[in-house]
Parts: structure tokens; sequence; C-alpha cells
């Protein structure tokens, strides 16, 4: 008998998207498990992986620390806390039993059984572990009632160098294990939608980075500090975010000073894509993000993205650009950043906004006007003034581990 | 350079810190908290004891709390039996307005349009619960007109509670409360008279006699005592909400802060010697920096009919604003030169909203510009031409009135 405190809890990992990758695969598996281990560590817990299931392992205390990783994986499809036992029959039956007991207890009334058979000297045969466990269950539990067609609940038996049961599984991240897709540089500002748009390519694999535009005394420290803890609810999923702030109030006020009202906007715009752009460049990072809708607000029509984009050499990546604003809305209150995007700090650009923004910006009056500012030297000093800083990121690895 | 916002850069914190320690700091938040008084520590006998206690040491305790008490009514001019020490001005407001549950099945409330949070927010809540709750506006400056009290409670009538400020905490217009009673009794003879005095103490001559108030909070913390000791002032006792183990005559149940309430007492003795004086003293820094700001293009004072020594303000606080410039950034701006002022009260900085000055009648964006300067004993006419000078120079800097037009 275990000690109560010694025991393990075994969860196991369905894999997403990467299952359909072929040669290249084991890379793509080498970085989930890189990131899985690094967002767990410190837990005592145990990675293994066993033809498309990782497994983890970890004391019981650590549960809830290893589930709140699991929750913000990117790259699984799905995960449950599993039952393993001995590949004997009787023991996969009770298994099931136990299992079905937690389902009964969380109110299912009705249950199918599935099972994976991936070792084929096990004595029954799928169907027949679905047989022999269904009517094991249902005379265990006289509740719980063999539905196969639309059961409340799923109990699973996957054979392997064990057996493993469980239920209730748990929809994962799915999307491509971050850091296997290239970096992004996205344009962090206190809103919505960005942080969104930042998660959406960090789903897509990629490393995020972001860039804030601050103007103090402008916009307040509270709106700094509410980027800062919107890049580590992003950093998060994507293992950490690297965000630069950089001070942009003496670019705002040249914009201010000599551009036509309406034009504001786009050009404050345009010079933030500017300094962006070199921000990626000197740091490798392969493409711009932002959370731009088309026509979302007025000064987001596919004209003024046009003009905006022209200050980059890099592509840049608009993952919301056709999506609605209240499926954006839905998915930032599913990732938490929405609650921090609607703190009622101004950002910038709401404080230096026109009235009405020109709504379809030509390119050569957008370039002819931008060249009149003669950002240059603001850009440059703007540039070298940025501050760095690492945020979300998992526990640092320890020299010794436990 | 480093008094010029627009060139101000985004300061590391390490940075930022240093410069702090090194920049001149100078005060104009008094309204919000004073700085504290040591010396209202000074005297403090430790009481070792609960008060409520039987033996030696809680009988000692017990003393010390009530020579407090006998001491702050004495500075207040009013029985020891009517005060009743609470944890501060938003307890003591509450237990006033909470009152009205036990007081009567469905009787509602009037409270004024620019009362601080700790009425407005209680008043809300009441009229969540379903009690009819009465708002009445302030005149164009700011103040609170008796008739207007007088026909929305008649109107109202009966009511369980009439709540008015004797000071307001963002213009310092002053009540003239004893015409507020009069009216009120005049309207409805039964409804209980609560002030919200705290912005009153120090800042505005006190006088519970004569106003005639049946109840009033304070705040030691405004006049330089220690933050978390407030009172409630009583005429008559009344039953409260809060219930317990029956301290302070059941007012204010929960074990009595008698450090606090010593150290409130020591602060208002203090405050009350040479008090004239110091209102003389303040009165003419006023006038020196309202005329200051009002020589500034752009600048102006909140509200406009607001003249230099004018007897119906607190010269304590004044609030003003620089055309087109958001008070929030005005506010930051004056900070990074090295001045603490705040867009209003600070219970409700953070937010958009300016309930007091949109009650006067003002428009989104003067009351969007608005900051309020409050000053104290230990201001100085030099703070306050340091203080105009940093106005002016942000006013020419930012082109505040061109920059925000039209747009």
């Amino acid at each position: 008998m275990k000690d109560e405190k010694d025991r393990m809890v075994t969860y196991l990992l369905k894999l997403g998207e990467l299952t359909l990758k072929g040669g290249n695969r084991e890379e793509f598996e080498k970085k989930l498990r890189f990131n899985l281990q690094a967002m767990i560590r410190g837990n005592h817990a145990q990675v293994d992986v066993s033809k498309g299931r990782f497994f983890v392992r970890c004391p019981e205390e650590s549960k809830a620390a290893v589930e709140n990783a699991l929750d913000r994986l990117i790259g699984i499809a799905g995960w449950a806390e599993a039952v393993p036992c001995d590949k004997t029959v009787g023991a996969v039956l009770g298994a099931c039993v136990e299992v079905g007991k937690k389902l009964a207890a969380s109110g299912a009334k009705s249950f199918k059984i599935e099972s994976r058979r991936a070792d084929k000297g096990f004595p029954l045969d799928s169907y027949g572990i679905m047989r022999e466990a269904g009517s094991a269950v249902s005379i265990a539990l006289p509740s719980m009632r063999v539905d196969v067609r639309e059961p409340e609940a799923v109990i699973e038996v996957e054979i392997r160098e064990k057996a493993y049961i469980y239920g209730m599984e748990k929809r994962g991240r799915r999307g491509l294990p971050v850091g296997t897709g290239g970096r992004a540089l996205l344009l962090l500002s206190g809103g919505i939608d960005s942080p969104v748009a930042g998660y959406m390519m960090a789903r897509r694999g990629m490393k995020i980075d972001a860039v804030y535009f601050h103007a103090h005394p402008y916009t307040s420290q509270e709106a700094r500090d509410k980027v800062r803890s919107l890049a580590s609810i992003l950093g998060g999923y994507a293992l950490g975010v690297k965000l630069w702030t950089v001070p942009f109030t003496d670019v705002q006020l040249r914009i201010r000073e000599r551009a036509p009202g309406d034009w504001t906007t786009i050009l404050m715009r345009m010079a933030m894509m500017e300094i962006a752009d070199r921000i990626a460049r000197a740091n490798r990072i392969d493409c711009l993000v932002t959370g731009e809708s088309v026509g979302q607000v007025a000064s987001q029509t596919i004209q003024n993205m046009t003009c905006v984009q022209s200050r980059s050499r890099l592509p840049v990546l608009r993952p919301l650009v056709g999506t609605d604003k209240i499926d954006t809305v839905d998915l930032a209150k599913a990732i938490g950043t929405y609650g921090t995007s609607i703190l009622p700090y101004e950002d910038c650009c709401s404080l230096f906004s026109p009235k009405h923004p020109i709504l379809k910006a030509d390119p050569a009056e957008a370039d002819a006007l931008y060249a009149s500012l003669e950002l240059g030297e603001l850009l440059e000093t703007a540039y070298r003034s940025k501050e760095r800083e690492r945020l979300g990121a998992p526990p640092e690895k320890k020299k010794a581990q436990g | 350079m480093k008094n010029n916002p627009s060139l101000s850069p985004l300061a590391r914190p390490a940075r930022r810190r240093l410069e702090c320690l090194l920049m001149e700091r100078r005060y104009f938040d008094w309204a919000a908290t004073a700085p504290f008084r040591p010396a209202s520590f000074n005297e403090i006998n430790p009481a070792i004891a609960n008060p409520s206690s039987r033996h030696l040491e809680g009988r000692k305790a017990r003393d010390l709390l009530e020579s407090a008490r006998a001491r702050c009514a004495a500075v207040l001019g009013v029985s020891p039996s009517s005060i009743f020490f609470t944890s501060g001005g938003t307890e003591s407001n509450a237990a006033a307005l909470y009152s009205v549950l036990v007081r009567s099945r469905t009787a509602g409330i009037l409270v004024s349009g620019i009362e601080h949070a700790s009425i407005s927010e209680p008043a809300k809540t009441l009229s969540r619960m379903g009690r009819p709750v009465g708002s009445f506006p302030p005149e164009p400056s700011g103040h609170l007109a008796p008739e207007a009290l007088g026909k929305k409670l008649a109107a109202m009538k009966p009511c369980a509670l009439v709540s008015a400020m004797a000071v307001n905490n963002e213009t310092g217009a002053l009540m003239d409360v004893a015409a507020l009673v009069r009216a009120a009794r005049v309207a409805d003879p039964r409804a209980h008279f609560h002030c919200d005095a705290v912005q009153a103490l120090g800042k505005a001559p006190v006088d519970l006699a004569a106003w005639g108030v049946d109840s009033a909070s304070f705040s030691a913390h405004k006049i330089g005592g220690p933050r978390g000791v407030g009172i409630l002032y009583a005429r008559k006792r009344f039953e409260v909400l809060a219930a317990g183990g029956g301290q302070e005559s059941g007012m204010r149940p929960g074990t009595e802060n008698v450090e606090g309430a010593l150290a409130f007492a020591d602060a208002l003795e203090a405050r009350s010697r040479g008090e004239a004086a110091a209102f003389d003293e303040a009165s003419g820094r006023c006038a020196r920096l309202v005329q200051g700001l009002s020589s500034i293009g752009g600048c102006s004072i909140i509200p406009a009919s607001r003249t230099a020594r004018d007897p119906r303000f607190s010269p304590y606080i004044v609030m003003a604003a620089l055309q087109g410039l958001p008070g929030e950034v005005l506010a930051r701006m004056l900070d990074d030169a090295g001045f603490a002022v705040s867009t209003g009260s600070a219970c409700s900085s953070g937010k958009n909203e300016r309930p007091v000055l949109t009650a006067m009648g003002m428009t989104e964006e003067t009351a969007r510009g608005a900051v309020r300067v409050s000053q104290g004993w230990t201001t100085t006419e030099a703070d306050i031409d340091a203080l105009i000078a940093a106005f002016a120079e942000i006013a020419r800097s930012s082109d505040a009135g061109k920059a925000w037009k039209n747009r």
C-alpha cells in the first residue's frame, strides 16, 4: 500500500493536428514535449511518449498545477486523467467501473465504452473489451445505462504497454506546438483584439513577441501595466512573451502638430509599423501580427490597412481580418484576456484619435504626408529608447531537479 | 529639460525612482489626505487593554478613550455623548445611510447630486433594495441651494433621511448647511439630516450646533491624524444596521481604536489652535493661485464664477483645467514636474466619470479636463508660485488649446 501523499496521478494527452504531419512529425512531437516539460517544471512531473500519446505522471499534490498547464498547452487535442492498470481482463474491467463511478457521481446517466488495442496480445479484441466492460459497468452501476448513440459519458480503454482507462476527456487547445511555426511580433495595444490575434498565431505554432507603444504622460502607467498583464496571459500559452515598450509620445506629438486631424490615426499606425518592422528584423522575427479586422473601426478599412502595411517589408498577418467582433470577444473570454482588456485605461490610440478618421486613404497621399512629418530622428530615438522584458514565461530550469 | 513633458522619455523604473528621490516634490493633494503629523502620536499613553474589559488595565483604556471623546467633543462644541468613533468617513456615512433600513420599512432618502462616493454608492445600494432615492442638483457654481432641497424633499415626503455635504471635495464649494437644514425641516420635519463634513474639518468653519444637523461624518487623516479613525456625530443616538458587541453605545460595535481616538483628539486640538490665522493665510495663498492660474492663456478655474477671494469656497481646494488637455494627462504632466495633484476624488480617480462636475452642468470636455489642487498648513507661497509656473509651462509647451480642438 502506498502512502496517500505519494499517490501518483496519470494524465493521457491526445495529440492534435500534428498527427497529420508526415516526415517531420518527430520534430513537432519533440517541440511539444519540450513545451510541456517547461510548463510543468517544478511539479515533480514526468513526461513519457508512446505512439501518438503523451503521458504525464505527477504526485497528487501537483494535480492543480499540472492541470492548469495542460489547459494552456497548445498542440494537444484533448487530455484526461487516466487510471493505469495491468493488462488483465479483470483489472481493466475493475478500472472501467472505477471511472464509471466518477462519471455517475458527476451526473451522467448513460455511457458507452470505446477501446483501442495497440497491444494485440491482449486476450479480448476491441469489440470484446467494449462488450465486457459495458456489461461490467452497467451491472455495478444500475444508474448508468448503455447508450451507444448519444451517451452522456464515454469511458475509453486503451491497451498499450499498460492499460489506461479514462472518462471526462477535456478539450485541448489544439493547434501546433509553439515554436514550430517561426516567430511573430505582435502589435499589442490594451484592447480586446490584439491579444486574441497573438493567441491565434501562437496556436499556429508561432513564437510570439510583442511591441507596445507608450505615450507618457498622455497614457497612464495603468495602461502600460494592463498591456504587461495581457502579455503575461498570452505568455502563459506561448511559453513567455518578450514585450518591447517603445516611448512614442514625441512621434505622436509631431503627427498631431503637422498632420491634418483626420489623418492622425493612419499616420500613427504607419509610424508604429515602421518601428515594429525594425524591431522584428533586428531580432530575426519573421512577420508582424496585428488585431485588425476589416471595417471594425473606421480606421481599419482595407485601403487604410494597405497604407499602413507599406511601412513594413515583412508580411503583416491579421488573423482576425475576417472575424466578427462577437466571436473575437468570445475567444478573448475563453483565453482570459477579456477582463483585462476592458479595464478603463485609455491607450494612446484613443486619446490621440480624431473623431472622424479618414476612411479610404490614398497610398500616394499617405506617403507624401508621412514624409512631410520628417519622423526619421524621432523614430530613431523611440527605437533606441525601447525597453524589453519577458512576461508570462514558465519557471527557469533549475540546475538539479528535485 | 526634465520638466518639459513633451520630452519626457519612458523612464525605467529604477531611474524613475531615483528621479523621484532627487526631484523636489510639492504636495497639493491635501484633500485626499493630509500629511500625517507625528505630533499626534506623541502624547499617546499606550492602552494595552480592551476598553470593554473590567480589570484595571481595561478601565485605564476606557478612561483614555473617554478622554479622547471629551476632547474631540470640546473642539467640535458638542456633548461627548454625541461623538462616536468609527474607522473613518466612509464608515460614518454608511452607518447613517444604512440606518434607514432599520428606521423605516419603506421610506426613501434624498441625497444631493454632488456627494462623495461613500454617500452616493450606499444610496445606489438602497435604491437597488427598493427604497425610493431622490437627488437634487447643485447650482452651476457647485453649491447646494436650500430651495432645491426643500422642493425635492416636499415632493418625496415622507423621507427617512436627507444627506448633503458641507464642503465639496472637488470644487471646495462651501455649503450653507444651516440653511439647508432649515429648508429640510420645513419640507419634512421628521426626516433625519445627515451631513458629510469630512472635507469641512480643517478647511472650513464647523459649527455643528449652529448647523442643526442630526448626524455628521469626520475623518482624522484629513487634518493630519492617522488613517483609519473617524467620527460619527449623532445629536441623538439612532439604531444602526451593524450590530455587535455594543461598543460606542451600540452605534459602532467593534473593539475601540483607543490609540486612533487619542490621535484624532490631538490632531483636532492642533488644528483648532490658530485656525482663524491659518485660514487667512490659506486664503491669501488661494487668491495668489487663482489669480496666477487665471492669467495663463487657456487655463480656467472651475467654476468660472469663482473669484480670487471667494467666500463661497474653501481656500484649501481649487479646481482648474487647461483647455483641451484631459485632466488625467495634466495631472501626470504635473507629477513629472514634481507636483502631486489629483483629477478629483482619489476614491474615483482612474474612472472616466466626473459625476460632481457633470451634476454642475458642465460639458464632458470641461469636466474631463479638471484637476484638483488642494493645499494645507505647510504649503508656502513659493509652492504656489512654482505650481503656477508649471501650469504655464505645460500650457505653453503642449499648446493645449490648439491641439485638442476640432478633432
